[in-house]
């Protein structure tokens, strides 16, 4: 167990596993953007190569807040579109950080698998 | 006489009597249907048993993931690869707040991957998450903190103390 915020790096950076790597991650924690973003780019390095992401719940993108509504550019679902560049190899430039360690991702209603390299 | 109010409720029962005849003749198809029973002839695909589905057993630990999301299609794709294995999981939210209370998915893992996975949670409520732990954690087999993390969190504690118990 551990304890603590997941949109706090370091409480992301503390979470390791005693293998040293983990093979699968969820999100399945507050859902708001930062939180669901934060995590994805702090955690998915932790994530051993031919392992997987996941976030449920991305229908929060949606609702009307202060970072999220539909199209909205801070939102979790349009960080996700920017992962469609990032992925190509060819794509001249690099919007995440996470996009160039990122083999594909399947998305789904409300969920999304992020495969690693 | 005015029968306006009279036809309106009158109305109103048969929609509602209509809808929930409707409603519990129409339940949830689940894809357990796709891996138990293959379409393909002659295939080497092995066939997952129904009880030892990710869809079945979510639905036996009522976790949000099979109930209400049906998140399990997917699951059972990318996690089927995993059932059996020493795989390394953490997931963030242990469930404190839900309605059907904390710790669904924990049961769901260890039932689904087996004995051998390492399971991790990353959990904002302390307090819920310790007293979940001291009834359900030798059930479940929640992994601990190792050692050398130990040391890092106690480190960490005594710097980030008011960031971690005061705020979010």
């Amino acid at each position: 167990m551990f304890y603590g915020s997941q949109d706090d790096e370091a409480v992301l950076n503390n979470v390791n596993s005693s293998q040293g790597y983990f093979d699968v991650i969820v999100d399945d924690g507050g859902h708001s953007m930062k939180q669901q973003i934060t995590s994805l780019v702090h955690l998915f390095p932790k994530v051993r190569p031919g392992g997987v992401y996941v976030i449920e719940d991305l229908q929060t993108s949606y609702f009307h807040g202060a970072d999220s509504g539909y199209l909205v550019k801070t939102t979790t679902i349009e960080f996700i579109k920017q992962l469609i560049d990032d992925v190509q190899v060819d794509s001249p430039k690099k919007l995440t950080q996470i996009g160039p360690t990122m083999f594909s991702f399947e998305i789904g209603n409300k969920i999304c698998f992020f495969n690693k390299k | 006489m005015n029968l306006l109010p009279i036809f309106l409720g009158i109305s109103y029962l048969v929609m509602l009597v209509v809808g929930i005849y409707i409603g519990q003749n129409t339940p949830y198809t689940s894809p357990v249907k796709y891996y138990t029973k293959s379409v393909l002839q002659n295939t080497t695909v092995t066939v997952v048993d129904v009880n030892a589905s990710f869809a079945f057993i979510g639905a036996k630990y009522k976790t949000d993931k099979v109930t209400f999301h049906h998140y399990d299609t997917m699951y059972e794709k990318y996690m089927r690869k995993y059932i059996g294995t020493n795989v390394s999981l953490l997931e963030i939210g242990l469930g404190c707040g839900m309605g059907y209370g904390p710790g669904a998915s924990a049961y769901l893992w260890r039932e689904y991957l087996g004995e051998k996975a390492h399971i991790y949670f990353l959990e904002f409520n302390k307090q819920c998450g310790e007293a979940w732990l001291a009834t359900h954690g030798p059930k479940v087999k929640i992994n601990t903190i190792h050692f050398v993390s130990f040391i890092f969190f106690l480190i960490f504690i005594v710097k980030y103390h008011n960031v971690l118990w005061q705020s979010g």
